[in-house]
């Protein structure tokens, strides 16, 4: 897991709360990359989680014209 | 820009457990969505030709024959790759990458990616878990927090269909549960026994991704309840567990929205520098070896943790000369994985009376106890475990000639045995990393990847701890022959492989 981590600083991470890229709006990236820590769970079901997310979160910024 | 075949709104690269996600999602707002995956299409119910197999029609009995296992030492250490469900592992041989530090890659190139094969647990974290960088001091914060994604939890949950028992523990949040799946007695006093005897440590049903009993959702999607055949991994007729083959493919299909195309080794993503956004992303056909750009609005990468960083290190433009979004030189670094080392089995020498009938696909589970609430050990973070009672027939395999045939065809039962593993939460560090080999590339023109991740002392520390909480566990328990190993298996091997038969298999070596 890891290695495009998500955080709040994009001078430390690679992707935002969304899982959307800092540098890069209308790329995201939903799997085990983006964990920041990997916890002791088992991690498929967070992995779900955040994708449905961020598809929720894209496709309204798309919407808006944001992407 | 493409022409008008090339173009969709949205492109997810990889159709595995979170790339079928993205796939159902994009569809079902409307998106004409493109599915790139690089291996062959795996159709629910078409394409599992062993499913329905009985142990002797295969020509091994299950086992692999020894030239390739020979051959493939690294997937040959999955519990999971047998003659069943070997046709769904990548072979070592088939997709080279470079072990600077030993590390043991388990892939599955095909639709549905490894959800075919995985072990389906399924726990939600909690703010334990999204807090513990900053309060414990390592890697960056988490930009989220439980509410943020819990009503998204519960949101797959009903869709993907999960068991469980709400136990109503701060450290794993309840769910959307469908009935658990029963412990078994011993399981049961077991889970008494730590209850009597510790605060804050817990012995709980295992939640996973099977329909125990289904909604209309699931009937929805095709597919019904589990039958406990525990054969998960060939592909399940019943649909019974969660796979994007079983579920969230063939549902965004359904939306006319989506296009699959498999065979599709995705190398780069292309950026547009007049736009400042990414343009789509360039594909090779893994068979014909043709180059083809495709073209989207809006680009999610599925291609599992490892790939997505190739991926995206490969993917070097004027605006990213290091590696797609790699403005800070992170991208890559701070890997970090479970830390599955130790198993503790032991025999218990209660409960001669009863056994049990049939087969299931989990046993209990023991949320993470250490240093949940404050830190209290020389480690950091802490780990969680699963246990399980077993109770089989016991042959005397020690005999010769007619007395040997008699002993084997005997149905006496033996004791009872029980086993846990551990599976740690380990530290994200700049100095665990995967990087793009210079020189050698594969045959679809992929950098091979650089593995550079290994344990360190805080792994070490929280082995030997697991190993004593959970010895004086054992203890109160009045369990007996207590066994401890740490397998000092290469880090990647935390695949979650706690089924039952798996440390049946480990116990059977054992005793
Ligand atoms: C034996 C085993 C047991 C497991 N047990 C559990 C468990 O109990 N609980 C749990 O939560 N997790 C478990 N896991 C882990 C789980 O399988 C993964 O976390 C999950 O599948 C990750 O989903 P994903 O979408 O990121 O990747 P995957 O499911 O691996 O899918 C990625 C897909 O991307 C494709 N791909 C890769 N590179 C490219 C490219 N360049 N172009 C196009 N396509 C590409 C791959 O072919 C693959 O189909 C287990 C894994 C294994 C192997
Ligand atoms: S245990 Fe359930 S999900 Fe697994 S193969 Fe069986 S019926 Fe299918």
């Amino acid at each position: 897991m890891g290695g495009v981590r998500m955080g709040k600083d994009p001078k430390t991470s690679i992707l935002n709360e969304w899982n959307q890229m800092h540098a890069c709006k209308n790329v995201f990236v939903t799997d085990g990359s983006c964990m920041t820590s990997t916890s002791t769970q088992n991690p498929s079901l967070t992995y779900m989680a955040l994708t449905a997310r961020a598809v929720d979160y894209a496709v309204s910024q798309m919407k808006k014209g944001e992407i | 820009m493409g022409n008008n075949t090339n173009t969709f709104d949205a492109i997810v690269i990889g159709s595995g457990i979170s790339g079928g996600w993205a796939a159902k999602e994009l569809c079902e707002k409307g998106l004409k969505t493109l599915v790139l995956e690089r291996g062959r299409n795996v159709v629910h119910n078409k394409d599992y030709p062993t499913t329905n197999m009985m142990p002797w029609e295969f020509e091994h009995r299950g086992q692999i024959p020894v030239d390739i296992a020979d051959k493939n030492p690294v997937v040959s250490r999955c519990y999971a790759f047998r003659e069943d469900a070997m046709h769904f592992f990548v072979k070592d041989t088939e997709h080279p990458y470079i072990q600077q530090k030993p590390f043991d890659w388990i892939r599955g190139y095909q639709v549905g990616g490894k959800s075919l094969l995985w072990a389906r647990q399924t726990q939600r974290w909690s703010d334990f878990d999204f807090e513990g960088p900053a309060r414990d001091g390592f890697a960056v914060d988490w930009p989220i927090r439980y509410k943020d994604i819990a009503p998204w939890y519960s949101y797959v949950e009903k869709f993907a269909g999960i068991s469980g028992n709400k136990d109503g523990l701060d450290m794993l949040p309840d769910g959307e549960f469908l009935p658990p799946i029963e412990l078994n007695d011993v399981e049961k006093y077991f889970q008494n026994v730590v209850a009597k005897n510790y605060n804050g440590r817990h012995v709980i049903y295992g939640r996973c991704a099977h329909l125990t009993e289904p909604q209309k959702t699931h009937y929805d999607q095709g597919r019904v309840q589990c039958q406990n055949r525990t054969l998960c991994q060939r592909g399940c007729p019943f649909g019974g567990y969660f796979s994007s083959n079983s579920s969230t493919i063939p549902w965004a299909l359904k939306t006319g929205n989506m296009t699959l195309r498999p065979y599709s080794v995705v190398q780069e993503i292309i950026y547009d520098d007049k736009k400042n956004k990414a343009a789509g992303v360039r594909i090779i056909d893994a068979q014909t070896k043709v180059v083809t750009e495709y073209f989207a609005n809006i680009i999610f990468v599925n291609a599992a943790a490892l790939n997505t960083n190739l991926l995206l290190l490969n993917s070097k433009s004027n605006r990213f000369p290091n590696g797609f979004g790699n403005d800070n030189d992170v991208l890559g670094k701070y890997v970090a994985f479970h830390n599955y080392r130790a198993h503790i089995n032991a025999k218990c020498n209660d409960f001669t009376n009863v056994t049990t009938e049939g087969r299931r696909p989990t046993t209990a589970y023991i949320p993470r106890f250490r240093n949940v609430y404050k830190q209290e050990t020389d480690f950091l973070r802490g780990y969680a475990a699963g246990f399980g009672a077993y109770r089989g027939i016991q042959h005397d395999t020690s005999g010769f000639g007619t007395e040997l045939k008699d002993a084997l065809a005997s149905k006496d039962l033996g004791s009872w045995y029980v086993g846990s593993h551990m599976m740690g939460e380990t530290i994200p560090k700049e100095s665990n990393y995967v990087s793009l080999d210079a020189n050698k590339k594969d045959e679809w023109e992929m950098p091979l990847l650089n593995i550079n991740v290994e344990y360190d002392d805080n792994d070490e520390k929280m082995v030997k701890d697991f190993q004593e909480q959970m010895t004086e566990m054992y203890t109160k328990a009045g369990f007996t022959d207590i066994h401890v190993d740490d397998s000092k298996h290469a880090p990647g091997l935390d695949i979650h492989e706690w089924v039952v038969c798996v440390w049946v298999k480990t116990l059977k070596h054992l005793y």
